[in-house]
């Protein structure tokens, strides 16, 4: 973290202090021109620029129609700037061993504007039996291990997978439906690539791509509705078919070679749905990728509802 | 930084030690030392003003509390709770800050005493035909607010919505007319009624105020939260000669946030009730519900605790007229001073170091001591977060700890409300104040 860089609106005090006893003018004896105290922000931080690790987050757990159950992770990268490769290995594992694997190796930095975690990039599938048995996520940075437990005996910490908020008899009153519709996990499929459709965080079994270093490839995601579970959600969706819905879509990288950021064009996209997006994403060396589209109806934030879509592309030189 | 941290310990070992203190008392000791405390002549009085309110038949509380025999039987779980304030809950500190509030729920030091000195004489009930009265209470159901106004003037329900019995929060999202509104008016006073099967399970539930724009869309009217409420909030109430503006033509745009607690509820509602200020009103000053944010990066480790700061400052005075802090499971204290950078001085003016995400009072100042902040002081935000054992709300002490909106992650802003000044309304209120000196605190705060 640059001391002469003002992020966000607040600043730390201590590094306020060390930046006025550093800079030329102070030394010089120059008095300089700064903002009263009460003009000034001030924050405490942990998101820095760089040189900050990622933690991982145990987001929930939610049961399958076959009586499994699917534990979500995701994880916050505390840096703004630096994105991170961590093989799995010693350094990114889940244990029981039998569970690793699942976990992404790129962690994409923040950028800039208000910090918030990757939610459920990823999700362990454990057996009806689990009973209490933890399932741990260990990440290392700097000699020092992050490392969350996933368990489905913590109750609070149940989610939905595909649809949050139920329908209502909204015609019984004056009501802007704006904002009262159900919010439900897409479903997604991966046009031009071999692949299942996929819906909720669980995600599919990856699609097949191929692509050539700095040649873009191009990648179509066919969006739509999920089927209505019942006669009153199938009567919302035929009155909201003029009106389609607002999603959004979001790529990143998910695994593959270290220090080989891949560019999306564009990284993030608004989409109507039933639709379809477009993405160009180029690499910048060989090898294998997974990478990660999540595409959202509802809010991260609320843990519902959206899809995991993942495509695995193999890149030659 | 450290000199804050500094600030608050302090503050808060005094607290604690105010606590271990308060059984001591004289007043119930005494009591106690002569054997005279009996449930007839003291203690019911104390039960029924303080405690009856939910711990009665219908009422929130997990057991009712209107007989001897079932107050005798909690009497040792009623003790602890007295003599530690965890009851009644309004977790307020007592000796740091502003003390002087409205409807102020907190016990004397001497009805505690009282009560202590009752269990551990052996919980006597006394000669029955001392017992006072009963005490009649409205119906759980009704407004709480309606004691002190009447009913509503205006009332914004929600539309129904089926809380399941588990799994992920909900938000329930509706956008609703305002109906019953001819004119624009000034409100008094707001309360946000969720149903009596609802308390158990709104976490929050908040509004924004919606105006149609010239294209026939919805656009926020009150720039922010129009309410808010949480944890059992009795509602907020504007300050005499103040007023916020509800028009004719107005929408209210809801956010309930349920948290689902093992019991499935139907077509459950949560309404919002306006008092409204006489037609042609027109209030001094302008007054409004902020919700200020604390601005650390909220991330805290497990079985660690965390800090967050807020630092606001305006170009005009304002008066400070509520505080009430919001932060989730693992939020353990707030406090809320103000710094004056001309004088040095500054002043805590209200800490919570017992904070519970059940209980979101807003804690109304008395209108003679609620702060004057003048052009430039800067009011500073506090939050402590513990995400250890030692929190007993703490559902998971081993995981990381996150911003978000679900009640295992965490907020951090508090809800202040805020009568804003130009510089003659600030100097009068000054000057009134000089005229009128605050009295010393009495023995039970705002009582």
């Amino acid at each position: 973290m640059s001391n002469t860089r003002r992020l966000g609106s607040k600043v730390i005090g201590t590094a306020a202090c060390t930046l006025l006893a550093a800079t030329p003018a102070a030394l010089s004896g120059q008095i300089v021109p700064r903002p009263a105290l009460e003009q000034m922000d001030w924050k405490i931080r942990t998101i820095r620029d760089s040189g900050q690790p990622v933690v991982p987050a145990f987001e929930g757990w939610y049961q399958n129609p076959d009586g499994t159950y699917d534990l979500c992770f995701g994880f916050f990268n505390l840096n703004r700037a630096e994105s991170l490769d961590v093989p799995r290995g010693p350094d990114n594992f889940i244990e029981p061993a039998r569970f690793d694997g699942a976990q992404p190796t790129h962690f994409t930095a923040l950028g800039e504007g208000r910090p918030q975690r990757e939610f459920c990039a990823f999700v362990v599938n454990v057996p009806a039996d689990i009973g209490d048995q933890r399932v741990w996520w260990n990440l290392r940075f700097a000699g020092r291990t992050y490392r969350v437990p996933g368990h489905v005996t913590l109750r609070p910490y149940m989610i939905d997978n595909l649809v949050n908020s139920v329908g209502a008899a909204m015609e019984e009153f004056e009501v802007n439906r704006q904002f009262a519709g159900a919010e439900a996990a897409p479903l997604v499929r991966v046009v031009d690539a071999q692949g299942p459709e996929a819906r909720g965080k669980g995600g599919n079994v990856p699609a097949q791509a191929r692509a050539r270093v700095g040649a873009p490839l191009r990648i179509r995601l066919q969006i739509s509705r999920p089927p209505a579970p019942d006669a009153a959600a199938a009567d919302d969706a035929r009155r909201d078919e003029d009106a389609p819905s607002q999603q959004s879509v979001k790529w990143t990288k998910f695994s593959g070679p270290v220090d080989a950021p891949v560019a999306f064009s564009p990284a993030r996209a608004q989409v109507s749905v039933p639709g379809e997006h477009s993405v160009q994403a180029t690499f910048v060396r060989p090898g294998e990728y997974v990478l990660l589209a999540q595409v959202l109806h509802g809010s991260f934030a609320n843990q519902c509802c959206w899809t995991n879509a993942y495509v695995r592309v193999v890149v030659d030189p | 930084m450290s000199s804050v941290r500094i600030v608050v310990r302090a503050s808060l070992v005094t607290a604690s030690i105010a606590l271990v203190a308060l059984p001591h008392a004289a007043t119930g000791q005494e009591a106690s030392e002569r054997g005279e405390v009996t449930f007839s002549e003291q203690v019911a009085t104390l039960i029924q003003e303080n405690c009856q309110v939910c711990h009665r038949e219908g009422g929130m509380g997990p057991m009712p509390l209107t007989t001897y025999d079932q107050a005798r039987r909690y009497a040792t779980r009623i003790r602890a709770q007295v003599a530690s304030r965890a009851m009644p809950p309004y977790h307020y500190d007592r000796e740091v800050g502003i003390q002087e509030l409205e409807y102020d729920m907190r016990l004397s030091d001497a009805e505690i005493a009282t009560i202590v000195a009752w269990v551990d004489a052996g919980a006597p009930q006394g000669d029955p035909a001392l017992m006072p009265p009963p005490k009649a209470f409205p119906d759980p159901a009704e407004w709480r607010m309606a004691e002190m106004f009447g009913p509503p003037d205006i009332v914004v329900p929600t539309t129904p919505y089926d809380v399941p019995a588990s799994g992920n929060d909900k938000w329930w999202e509706p956008t609703i007319k305002i109906s019953g509104l001819e004119s624009d008016r000034y409100i008094r006073a707001i309360e946000v009624k969720p149903s009596v099967a609802g308390r158990r399970v709104v976490h929050h539930a908040n509004t924004n105020l919606m105006r149609p724009g010239d294209d026939g869309e919805l656009y926020n009217a009150s720039g922010g939260r129009f309410t808010e409420y949480a944890g059992n909030k009795l509602g907020e109430i504007v300050p005499e000669g103040a007023g916020r503006l509800i028009p004719a033509d107005g929408w209210v745009e809801w956010s309930v946030h349920y948290h689902p607690d093992g019991t499935a509820i139907e077509d459950d509602v949560t309404e919002l009730g306006f008092w409204l200020y006489p037609e042609g009103y027109v209030p001094e000053f302008e007054s409004k519900l902020h919700s200020w944010p604390l601005q650390g990066d909220l991330l805290i480790p497990p079985n660690g605790t965390a800090m967050t700061q807020g630092f606001l400052s305006f170009d005009h005075p304002i008066r400070i007229d509520s505080y009430q802090p919001h932060g989730h499971l693992r939020l353990r204290g707030a406090s809320m001073e103000i710094f004056h950078p001309k004088t040095g001085e500054r002043e805590v003016v209200s800490m919570v170091s017992n904070w519970s995400t059940w209980w979101a009072h807003s804690h109304i100042y008395k209108e003679n001591v609620a702060p004057l902040v003048p052009t430039g002081s800067v009011v500073i935000l506090t939050h402590w977060y513990d995400n250890t054992e030692n929190n007993p709300y703490n559902p998971a002490p081993n995981q990381w700890v996150y911003p978000g909106s679900r009640t295992n992650d965490e907020m951090s802003h508090d809800w202040v409300g805020v009568t804003h000044l130009t510089e003659e309304q600030y100097e009068e209120l000054v000057s009134l104040r000089q005229a009128r000196p605050v009295a010393s605190a009495p023995d039970s705060p705002g009582r």
